[in-house]
């Protein structure tokens, strides 16, 4: 086995980081960024674009520019997470046969662990450079909260990209992983990841490297590009109550001031004031106006006081889940870009009590604690051991719609467990096997991860033959089921995906396809490459 | 599903405390795990400082090299692998050294592999610091041309919204205004020396590895996906973007 790379996979952008000589590195892309935007640009000449450059052309392709796929990985299409994305999105969500959710892009449908996979094969490519060897081996984060259907996705979309997915792992486990954390005492971590879109709050509890994670809460629809929104709100009326003029009708004007936004936010987290500055923004018969202000610290705090402080609440449910109080908790730590305004800091020590760690980029740790797994599987990390524990039970639909459990969550994973059942009827010559992930108590209630029979019993009352019903599920979390009838040791089996996601024979026909793109990419860059030579 | 099988394999890798550990040849068995502790230990922290690489991990190499066994404590196994009770306190002894040796030679080949780890990273981490110095200048000319063409672009907006108001200007201000004009061009001179290079825009078919779209403007007078305007200039340094030019593109009517 090669190198492994860690890839944190992103809502609004994705990182990747590599074990080199026993030390972390963050792969830089091939433009040079440490992070790329997840963004999948499909133009009329058959281009497949990714990341910042498929951006820059997002406003004349907007049909055809796919982003926030992380959004619709491993969902129903009639579930509410989609069926909200669609209200926005200027791409196309469709329904697919299996009711998986998928992305229709110039007459063609794409599942979006194909989407994912359009990214990761970037992703791998630009590791390939940095190390200057093949890259075939990754570690994928997913939020702890995803399924197993969600889980299966992910490492379908890997797959696709033409990389062996060694195992996918919750993102704040890899960024306590990256803290060093975990590896001999019992501790509680709080890891709070503030991102470009979404906000996720884990509670974790370790103890000799098993990874336990005790709750998580959130808000899908909360992150960075709202305080964005709120600066150059800000800045526009300000400009209005001024001038009379409406920046936020000017197309070029909203550009430069989205510019100005983030470099404030940013300037702010380190000094108290910063210098807005935007000369000839707009013109009136009276001659050209500039924007000029000062945005103190405090200010700034001011409009986006009540975004932070809708972290508070699901912070306090994440603890009441956890059944701990704030005290209990030995360790929070910061991820994603935004914690590093001082207002989130604050809030977080307000609710913990307790200052939270930063010294890690909390744009890169993730992705840096998947390459710390992936050296622990390569061997070169050899002091940690990595278990984690299954995010939701799992069971099977039972007589009444009822819902039996046959592994608890947070179980430490890989783990087998079985259970007897028998028949309802007399001379019942068959069962179903339904298998479900959740905790309610009604079947309805908890995902469906698939269906089959055991066929084949032979007739006898009811009551009377044994069935068991075995659960397996693998280091990564994923699951299959198996269900023996003892009297016969007549055998049926099942590794989950079949009411979801992506079959193996689809899988096989995405990556041939995926590999021909591959090729396609070259061909356009060594194009580039010359072109610009001969200019 | 089929193909999965292998990889998950090499999942069982770390969990070795399950079962067999056979299969993979660095699992090894859970004694020397903890025998190696020591050395890890140190691996883990270099993983935490993930700025500098280069000369920690070149000196780290050395130091596994010096004698894989020697210094090693040896307290662990010896204890472990206590002989069966037949036999006289030579075979014992025999047995005790079998799986000293055994041992041992299991630390060499990990330490082996260890070090033709680290000598491929080093070599893979060489060979891009050569291609890497080779590119700092251009690195270096983009970083602060990056911080100065904001300036630049300024400049030019304050020329074009003087030149459009010219007429009702006095001829004091013309002059003052071609001064600060000829400075723009000096500027633009200046970054030219740089190597800076304006990216072409208008009239080019638009093209998101140099331009971005910031608006769209559906027309009959140009060809779809033609720059209809360049709103700011691009520049780049021979084929290393320093920033896109930001266009207005025409879209079918």
């Amino acid at each position: 086995m090669g190198k492994a790379i860690g890839i944190d996979l992103g809502t609004t952008n994705c990182c990747v980081s590599v074990l080199e000589g026993g030390a972390v590195q963050i792969v830089p892309n091939k433009e040079g960024g440490r992070t790329t935007p997840s963004v999948v640009g499909f133009t009329d000449k058959g281009e497949r674009l990714v990341g910042q450059i498929a951006k820059r052309q997002a406003v004349t392709n907007a049909a055809n520019t796919v982003y926030a796929v992380k959004r619709l990985i491993g969902r129903k299409y009639s579930s509410t997470e989609v069926q909200r994305m669609r209200e926005t999105s200027a791409f196309e969500i469709v329904d697919s046969p299996n009711g998986d959710a998928r992305v229709r892009v110039q007459g063609r449908s794409y599942s979006p662990p194909e989407l994912s996979g359009i990214v990761l094969q970037r992703l791998k490519a630009a590791a390939e450079d940095f190390l200057g060897e093949p890259v075939t081996d990754a570690i994928i984060t997913v939020p702890a909260y995803f399924d197993d259907t969600q889980r299966q996705a992910t490492k379908d979309a890997g797959k696709i990209a033409g990389l062996t997915v060694e195992r996918i792992i919750n993102e704040p486990t890899a960024a306590a992983l990256a803290y060093g954390l975990g590896k001999t005492n019992v501790e509680r971590i709080a890891v709070y990841d503030l991102g470009g879109g979404t906000f996720d709050i884990s509670i974790l509890e370790m103890s000799d490297g098993v990874f336990e994670v005790l709750s998580t809460s959130g808000n899908t629809f909360l992150g960075g590009e709202d305080i964005d929104e709120r600066i150059m709100n800000w800045m526009a009326d300000e400009f209005l109550s001024d001038t009379g003029i409406d920046l936020r009708k000017d197309r070029l004007a909203l550009q430069r001031l989205k510019e100005v936004a983030e470099r404030a936010k940013c300037e702010l987290s380190s000094s108290t004031e910063t210098n807005i500055n935007l000369p000839f923004i707009a013109a009136d018969t009276t001659g050209p106006k500039h924007f000029n202000k000062t945005m103190t610290r405090t200010e700034f705090e001011n409009l986006i006081v009540d975004l932070i402080d809708q972290t508070i609440e699901p912070c306090q449910k994440a603890l009441e889940d956890a059944k701990l109080k704030p005290t209990d908790i030995d360790k929070v730590i910061l991820v994603g870009g935004q914690t590093r305004s001082p207002i989130v800091e604050r809030t977080v020590e307000k609710i913990f009590g307790k200052k939270p760690s930063a010294e890690i980029n909390p744009d890169e740790v993730v992705a840096m604690g998947a390459a710390i797994q992936g050296g622990v599987l390569t061997g070169e990390v050899k002091d940690i051991v990595l278990l984690d524990v299954l995010p939701l039970s799992l069971g099977l639909e039972t007589r009444g719609g009822l819902f039996t459990k046959i592994i608890d969550r947070n179980s430490t994973i890989p783990l087998r467990n079985s259970l007897t059942f028998t028949t309802v009827v007399d001379n019942q010559t068959s069962v179903e096997i339904h298998i479900l992930q959740g905790e309610r108590e009604v079947a309805g209630g908890n995902r469906s991860l698939g269906k089959f029979e055991l066929v084949g019993i032979p007739p006898s009352p009811r009551g009377v033959p044994q069935i068991d019903v075995a659960f397996e599920v693998d280091a990564n979390g994923i699951v299959s089921v198996s269900a023996q009838d003892k009297a016969t040791g007549r055998e049926q089996q099942m590794r989950i995906t079949p009411t979801s996601g992506l079959a193996p024979n689809e899988i096989e026909q995405l990556i041939k396809e995926a590999e021909g793109h591959a090729d396609a990419d070259r061909m356009a860059k060594e194009m580039v490459v010359l072109r610009n030579k001969l200019e | 599903m089929a193909p999965e099988k292998k990889s998950d394999e090499s999942n069982r890798i770390p969990i070795n405390f399950y079962d067999s550990d056979g299969e993979n040849g660095h699992d090894g068995d859970p004694d020397e795990s903890s025998l190696e502790n020591s050395s890890d230990d140190q691996d883990f922290t270099n993983t935490m400082s993930s700025d500098d690489t280069a000369p920690a991990t070149d000196t780290d190499v050395p130091e596994h090299e010096d004698g894989p066994p020697a210094p090693l404590p040896q307290a662990d196994g010896s204890t472990e692998e206590v002989a069966p009770s037949a036999g006289g306190p030579e075979v014992a002894e025999l047995v005790a050294t079998r799986a000293e040796l055994k041992r041992l030679e299991s630390e060499v080949k990990e330490l082996k592999e260890a070090l033709a780890r680290r000598q491929a990273d080093f070599e893979n981490y060489r060979k891009r610091m050569e291609r890497e110095r080779g590119e700092t200048y251009s690195r270096v000319v983009v970083d602060i041309a990056a911080k100065l063409l904001p300036v630049l672009d300024n400049l030019k907006r304050a020329l074009e919204t003087e030149a459009s108001v010219e007429a009702s200007e006095s001829d004091e201000f013309r002059h003052f205004l071609s001064g600060v004009d000829l400075i723009y061009k000096q500027l633009n001179g200046v970054l030219d020396a740089l190597g800076v290079k304006p990216v072409p825009a208008e009239g080019e078919q638009f093209n998101p590895h140099l331009h971005e779209a910031v608006v769209t403007e559906p027309t009959d007078d140009y060809e779809p996906d033609t720059v209809m305007q360049e709103i700011v200039r691009g520049f780049r340094v021979g084929d290393k973007l320093i920033r896109p030019a930001l266009v207005k593109v025409a879209v079918k009517k």
